[in-house]
């Protein structure tokens, strides 16, 4: 099976003597936007003299089908030279350039007649305006036919990838965060139990999350590389890596903790496949889901710590709750063509001064939660002092989105809630209560038990 | 549409099974294209349409260097297309799932087949 995108057009580099010519080659692509070019018959010593002032800064990119270095985030125009399938980028063009290969000693002239490269221009204005992904290709394997085959040596890459990795080790972070501060003995064993199944069942939602939005996922910039997507593996084998993953990761959770962690893990998945994922597309009430959804994983590893559910869990949980608004709102911000286009109903498109508001309501509402922490027990009275600078600094992030509600903005209430909660997450532990005496008590009353029943 | 398109192999000896799940899977595959082809097709338009009102409200050229509406601006166009959309969306949705699922009982069946016939049919 093969893939094709609807927009480049291929050049075809035939070796004519000493130089190279440009020919276009219309063959690739039914709706080609192709420029035509005047052959332009140079040979090497013509080109220091000819065209000076308007050598381009080539960057050699790549060889073969790589992607692009990150740093060339905005990519006007590329070639790709079939034959030798390489990838050159130009940063500037004009009517006439030419190209130069820093790893042989050819030169290439490239001669775009003066109409044609005005077409180019409005061509690539107008793509800068739209926002959707076939407009701006991130890598020539967009552009070019690929074989859908599943890579057996890139398995494990792609099982991190479906399973979004980097999201899964976060929530394993606050479910061992939450086992942390459970008032309870330290078991490694129950540790990597709760940890290893939190994982699992967060991979398992992620893959499924991910089979349920392919079409939408193509549609947006930011999810246009999912695995799914590009079909690096089919659905079929998605869907039973999430269901072996989920299956294994409750099993380990049930017995290697506690029946009501997994209860609670069971809980998560479900809310998170089958009520987030569908509501994301009918109502707004989808983000207030997605971050008790967030909130839900240390109380998994309270509970497999202790057994039970304190008050000091609830406020842990309260806490990720509120966190999850401002988080999700500044990154949504500059999201809203894509939210728009691609039919997501989230608050930054269909209320913006709702988004604004809730954004701020809530790191408010973390500050104050963090002074109820020492009433529930959770830390001691020293944590509200020693978390009100970060929690102030948010807040005042969290007020200047209120006030500009800009792409800055957002952007900076985002960065620093990535960083916000794992500090805080810190903070709380360092200032978990101590319980020695408790244990030294416990201790005195099973000695004088034991000695009653012995007398 | 943003969905790439897919060209399906036949292989020589293709199964009746087989030949069902690549045809199902052709048709939700055109389904997609059509359905995001139109709609995309639509927000251009109706994007360039708005933009084009707004600024000759504002007694701008289109074409011109500054001529960019702000976020702001532009987000009560994008809460209009979402709302405007809604029931079309709800519907793609149903029938997207219906569709997704349906699609997975044939994959699972082509998969047995073909690992029965290797181990079988050699």
């Amino acid at each position: 099976m093969y893939r094709q995108c609807s927009r480049f057009s291929a050049w075809q580099v035939h070796k004519h003597f000493n130089s190279k010519v440009l020919t276009p080659n219309h063959g690739l692509i039914a709706k080609t936007r192709c420029v035509s070019s005047k052959t332009n018959l140079k040979t090497e010593d013509d080109q220091g003299t000819a065209f000076p002032e308007q050598m381009t800064h080539i960057k050699y990119a790549s060889k073969g089908l790589e992607k692009f270095p990150q740093k060339y985030k905005q990519v006007p125009l590329t070639l790709f030279i079939k034959k030798s399938k390489t990838l050159v980028m130009l940063d500037e063009i004009s009517e006439k350039f030419t190209v130069t290969f820093p790893k042989s000693e050819d030169t290439l002239t490239v001669d775009i007649g003066p109409e044609d490269f005005a077409k180019l221009k409005n061509m690539l204005e107008k793509d800068k305006r739209d926002s959707s992904p076939a407009h701006n290709p991130e890598s020539i394997t967009e552009c070019i036919w690929q074989e859908m085959k599943t890579d057996n040596n890139k398995l494990m890459q792609y099982y991190f990838r479906l399973s979004k990795i980097r999201l899964t080790g976060l929530v394993v972070l606050t479910a061992m965060a939450g086992y942390a501060m459970a008032p309870a003995a330290f078991d490694p064993i129950g540790f990597t139990m709760v940890t290893l199944g939190t994982g699992l069942t967060s991979a398992s939602a992620n893959a499924i999350n991910q089979f349920f939005e392919v079409p939408f996922d193509s549609q947006m910039n930011r999810t246009k590389n999912r695995v799914l997507v590009r079909g690096y593996l089919s659905p079929l084998h998605a869907v039973t890596f999430a269901a072996v993953s989920g299956s294994v990761g409750l099993v380990v959770l049930a017995l290697g903790a506690n029946p009501l962690t997994a209860a609670l893990g069971a809980f998560n998945l479900g809310l998170y496949t089958l009520v987030y994922t569908p509501m994301k597309r009918h109502t707004i009430l989808n983000t207030w889901v997605g971050s008790v959804v967030g909130a839900v994983p240390p109380l998994m590893g309270w509970a497999a710590c202790t057994g039970s559910l304190d008050p000091g869990a609830w406020i842990m949980a309260a806490i990720m709750f509120c966190w999850q608004f401002p988080h999700f709102n500044a990154l949504s911000w500059n999201l809203r063509p894509d939210y728009s286009r691609a039919g997501y109903r989230m608050m930054s498109v269909v209320d913006p001064n709702l988004c604004k508001r809730v954004a701020l309501r809530h790191t408010v509402g973390i500050t104050g939660l963090c002074f109820l922490a020492p009433v529930a027990g959770l830390t001691t009275p020293l944590f509200p002092v020693m978390s009100l600078p970060l929690n102030l600094y948010f807040t005042y992030l969290g007020w200047k989105f209120y006030q500009q509600g800009d792409s800055s903005s957002s952007r900076s209430l985002f960065r620093f809630s990535l960083l916000h909660i794992p500090l805080l997450i810190l903070l709380m532990i360092v200032n978990k209560p101590s319980r020695k005496n408790d244990s030294k008590d416990s201790g005195k009353e099973s000695v004088t038990v034991v000695q009653s029943e012995l007398t | 549409s943003n969905l790439r398109p897919v060209v399906f192999h036949v292989p020589q000896k293709e199964t009746a099974l087989q030949c069902r799940y690549r045809l199902m899977r052709k048709e939700t595959h055109d389904w997609n294209q059509a359905f995001w082809a139109n709609h995309n097709e639509r927000f251009f338009k109706e994007k360039e349409d708005f933009v084009r009102r707004k600024l000759d409200d504002k007694q701008q050229t289109v074409d011109s260097a500054e001529a960019r509406l702000s976020a702001d601006e532009l987000s009560e166009f994008y809460k209009a297309f979402l709302d405007k959309n809604y029931p079309l969306h709800a519907n793609y949705n149903r029938e997207w799932y219906h569709k997704n699922l349906r699609l997975l009982f044939p994959a699972f069946q082509v998969f047995l087949e073909k690992i029965y016939n290797k181990l079988f049919k050699r």
